[in-house]
């Protein structure tokens, strides 16, 4: 009976393995013809790609977890975002990641007064959005009101935020003009109007007016509803399996040919909960893409690049840094009473000296090297020398590995091992031992922190790791303050501005986790990086804000509030078979130009 | 009969508020919420998450004014939506109960379908080779992690080529298929995941038809068939199955009801777009609607499989009455 059993299921293997051979549908690769069919006209003065490409096919790509919205303005789960932030809906102004700077968008120009106080965008003449309807400075105008809509939850909305809690006021002077009137000068003004994915005031006013703005466009919504701005819109989603895009047929760039875009017809997207399923599915051939390769993958992944035919790109640093840093509040709790920290550790942590022994103290190249298969770089400084712009070597001060210089720091502020039972005390005789903190999940910060208690013993500091669940290091760090200290990650931000941080260098920020929330800062250093920040935040000069930031990049290395690690390089991989393919360390890595991509094969 | 059944339906209701309640209470006490995993994004402002936790009634820290809440909504039949998919709990949790199903059956079909011979032959041919053989099978099954197994599968499946790397559908193709390439499509995504549970749930039930079976075939009744001459046949399918398999169809009931909810693993490597797989990432996200109705229907879904189990027992079992 077994036998028969086994013979049984062989066959029915075999046959369902050849029925299942993909049939008729579109095709997978590019035949020269654009399928859906442009409509209408580009508009006159249109955004021109320089470059060129050629028409058809699809690419199949993979994300861990389902979207939770279609609406790109209330949008914050960044599987959302990466499916419609971008492919889907666009902004005034556009990013181009390879040089990080601010490009035109759907608007064609913009001025800006000379107090910086009134803010022109000039759209280009005839846009379209993806039904056909023609895209006006109303539907700017809507977006906007909608973001600034007190009752509408989204992120793009506090950046704007002026010091009287009230918004920008926003005009649709004309047709194509759209202007901003500001009470006062926003540094961040061109990075923030291009964080407002523009949405049709013509299919969403009834819905804002009836107070439902929130929830509509969620999952359910109907394709043909959701009418956008992007190079593709929306065909099928369907929940836990895939998303589907195709063309939309009137956007709004073309290239040095004259040709509109996008080139590929098609995108489905599938999710893929399971990161090594994802790795197998893309090895399988079954997707074109994958938007982030962890280290640990890239060996085995790249002994397949030739016979799979699809290459692994190493992009460098990433802009996510690693950190670790030690509980400089020295506050209380108001429940308890108690302080958060005991009074004999805050009294070192607070000690700029032993916060420098501490980094000198660190082998940042063995965490590269161990860690990181050697992919990655040093850092000492939140920003990562990944970000152009705003990144400044020369302004930072460095710990490299040293031992001898940690402890010469350590004795300086008396402690040394007086007892010789291998651990330093301070001049009052406490032992010098804490706890560190992160969170178990996370398998790198895991051996960040082993390393980490390496090298401190080396110069005599005790460390006790302490590995809790991700939410529970985050109540720590924002309401309970009650860590002695803590491995953490920053992610980036993007576009990459540091204004977009600033809740991470103001001494009142809820995220300054050394000291968060601070009514007056506790130090002169924090004083002058807050001066320093929020003078940038009134400031539209981008050259004065560079200058300003190199100081605030010299005073945080110097004085370590955090104690930055390291940057992990950022890989991805494709088949070979994209025109144009120019990924970046920044969002949406591969497909960042999706509608400039084209297929090759 | 029927007092049988609106006793057990009844019986669903105190424990559906315990088990509630008590899921709410664990959703309180343990740290974080929904909006916790915004914290690593650089630009989140303090009032902005005060604003959303008041907005989606999770600024409290009494459990009672938190279940409160929800229960004021679900005995009016409003479980609320998601907080990630701003969608109501109830049309996420249909469109995954049946994938869920189809994965269920499957495995049943597997694990059944081969426990049931195995263990019967098992037992007829004991210590034998057939019989440690089929233990060691067993063993196998029993010991192996399914995260493991389901690895080995899908990475299986990238090097043979025979079956594809996860999922229910050809997510390319899907949409263009005849409705019988669609049964097809499926059943072939089906076969390795089914494959996985379908081992693991044959490996116990197999010992266990196995055991039943020994025992059955030393009674006095079988020796008494055997001596008034019957075929050994008659003797093992006609007398001793049936009485052998009595305790299996109780496990056969919960069988169905953890396929149900606790296939999450093999949900999740297999990217199988299961029930399981949405209760667990709504748990780690903590999707408090999504988690909360979610443990109702898997409560109900328990006390329905083991309903549906005493009901089958009673009608294969002429001795029981159920009251």
């Amino acid at each position: 009976m077994k036998r028969r059993f086994a013979l049984l299921s062989v066959i029915v293997c075999v046959v369902l393995a050849a029925a299942c051979k993909p049939t008729v549908g579109p095709t997978m690769t590019s035949g020269g013809v654009a399928n859906p069919p442009f409509l209408g006209q580009p508009p006159q003065d249109p955004y021109v790609f320089n470059g060129t490409g050629t028409y058809g096919g699809m690419f199949v790509m993979s994300i861990p977890s389902d979207p939770g919205t279609f609406n790109p303005i209330t949008s914050t789960d960044s599987s959302s975002n990466q499916i419609i932030q971008g492919p889907v809906f666009t902004t005034l102004l556009g990013l181009d990641n390879i040089t990080q700077e601010i490009s035109s968008g759907m608007a064609s120009s913009y001025e800006a007064s000379a107090d910086g106080l009134v803010w022109t965008f000039h759209l280009r003449k005839g846009l379209m959005w993806s039904d056909g309807t023609p895209f006006t400075a109303a539907d700017v105008k809507f977006s906007f009101d909608v973001t600034f809509d007190p009752k509408i939850d989204n992120s793009a909305k506090s950046s704007f935020e002026q010091s009287d809690h009230t918004y920008p006021l926003v005009e649709a002077v004309d047709d194509l003009t759209v202007r901003f009137t500001l009470k006062e000068p926003n540094g961040a003004m061109l990075i923030n109007v291009g964080t407002v994915y523009l949405v049709p005031k013509h299919k969403l006013e009834a819905a804002w007016k009836a107070g439902t703005f929130s929830s509509a466009w969620g999952i359910d919504v109907n394709p043909a509803e959701l009418v956008t701005c992007g190079p593709y819109r929306l065909i099928e989603y369907v929940a836990n399996q895939r998303v589907v895009l195709e063309r939309n047929p009137y956007y709004w760039k073309v290239d040095s040919n004259g040709q509109r875009l996008p080139y590929i017809d098609r995108v489905v997207i599938e999710i893929v909960a399971d990161m090594n399923t994802a790795l197998l599915n893309f090895k399988a051939g079954q997707t074109d893409m994958m938007y982030t390769v962890k280290p640990e993958d890239v060996p085995g992944l790249r002994a397949e690049e030739a016979a799979k035919d699809f290459k692994v790109y190493d992009l460098g640093p990433g802009f996510n840094v690693y950190y670790f840093m030690v509980n400089q509040n020295p506050g209380r709790s108001e429940k308890s009473g108690k302080p958060f920290v005991d009074p004999v550790k805050i009294a070192w942590f607070t000690d700029v000296k032993f916060r420098q022994a501490l980094s000198y103290a660190i082998d940042r190249e063995a965490m590269v090297k161990t860690i990181f298969n050697g992919f990655g770089v040093p850092v000492y400084s939140q920003i990562s020398p990944a970000n152009k712009e705003w990144y400044d070597e020369a302004s930072i001060v460095k710990y490299p590995h040293d031992i001898e210089k940690a402890k010469a720091l350590l004795k300086e502020i008396g402690m040394e091992d007086r007892d010789g039972d291998g651990v330093i005390e301070d001049s009052k005789g406490h032992p010098v031992s804490f706890k560190l903190t992160t969170n178990g999940d996370n398998n790198q910060r895991i051996a960040m922190a082993t390393l980490l208690k390496n090298d401190f013993k080396a110069v005599g500091i005790d460390v006790s790791v302490n590995a809790i669940p991700f939410q529970s290091v985050i109540k720590s760090l924002q309401e309970l303050h009650d860590f002695d200290s803590v491995i953490g990650g920053w992610q980036s931000g993007n576009p990459p501005d540091p204004i977009l941080s600033n809740n991470i260098y103001l001494s009142n920020g809820f995220v300054h986790y050394s000291n968060p929330n601070q009514k007056t800062p506790a130090t002169p250093w924090e004083a002058r990086i807050d001066e320093l920040m929020n003078a940038n935040q009134r400031t539209v000069d981008i050259a004065v804000r560079k200058e300003r930031i190199k100081e605030v990049l010299h005073l945080w290395s110097e004085n370590l509030p955090e104690i930055d690690l390291v940057a992990a390089n950022y890989f991805v991989a494709a088949k070979n078979r994209f025109g144009n393919f120019r990924p970046s360390a920044l969002p949406y890595y591969t497909y960042w130009n999706l509608d400039e991509l084209y297929l090759t094969k | 009969m029927k007092t049988f059944l609106l006793r057990r339906l009844l019986a669903l209701l105190p424990l559906l508020l315990a088990v509630t309640f008590i899921t709410q209470t664990l959703l309180v006490l343990a740290p974080g919420d929904y909006f916790s995993k915004l914290a690593e994004n650089p630009s989140i402002t303090a009032a902005r998450l005060e604003m959303l936790r008041a907005q989606y009634h999770i600024d409290s820290e009494n459990v009672f004014v938190r279940y409160g809440y929800w229960l004021k909504g679900a005995v009016q039949g409003d479980f609320g939506y998601s907080f990630k998919f701003q969608a109501p709990v109830w049309s996420l949790i249909a469109d995954r109960i049946v994938n869920t199903l189809i994965l269920a059956i499957g495995a049943l079909i597997i694990s059944w379908g081969l426990a049931i011979p195995l263990g019967v032959i098992s037992a007829v041919k004991k210590d034998t080779v057939f019989d440690r053989l089929a233990g060691g099978l067993s063993f196998v099954g029993l010991s192996i992690p399914s995260v493991f197994f389901s690895l080995l599968m899908v990475f299986f499946a990238q090097k043979s080529g025979l079956f594809p790397v996860g999922g229910i559908h050809n997510q390319v193709y899907w949409q263009y298929f005849t409705p019988w390439q669609k049964v097809v499509d499926t059943l072939w995504h089906l076969v390795l995941p089914a494959t996985v549970l379908g081992t693991i749930g044959m490996a116990q039930y197999m010992r266990q038809m196995r055991g039943e079976m020994i025992e059955t075939l030393s009674q006095d009744y079988i020796r008494t068939a055997r001596a008034k001459g019957l075929s050994e046949r008659k003797v093992l399918f006609g007398h001793a199955l049936g009485n052998a398999i009595n305790p299996l169809i109780t496990l056969f009931g919960f069988s169905f009801a953890y396929l149900l909810s606790g296939a999450f693993i093999t949900e999740y490597v297999f990217s199988w777009p299961g029930m399981g797989r949405l209760t667990v990432e709504a748990l780690l996200d903590k999707d408090e609607p999504l988690v909360m109705a979610s443990i109702v229907m898997l409560t109900a879904m328990l006390v329905v499989g083991s309903l549906l189990a005493d009901l089958l027992l009673a009608y294969l079992d002429p001795r029981i009455r159920l009251e």
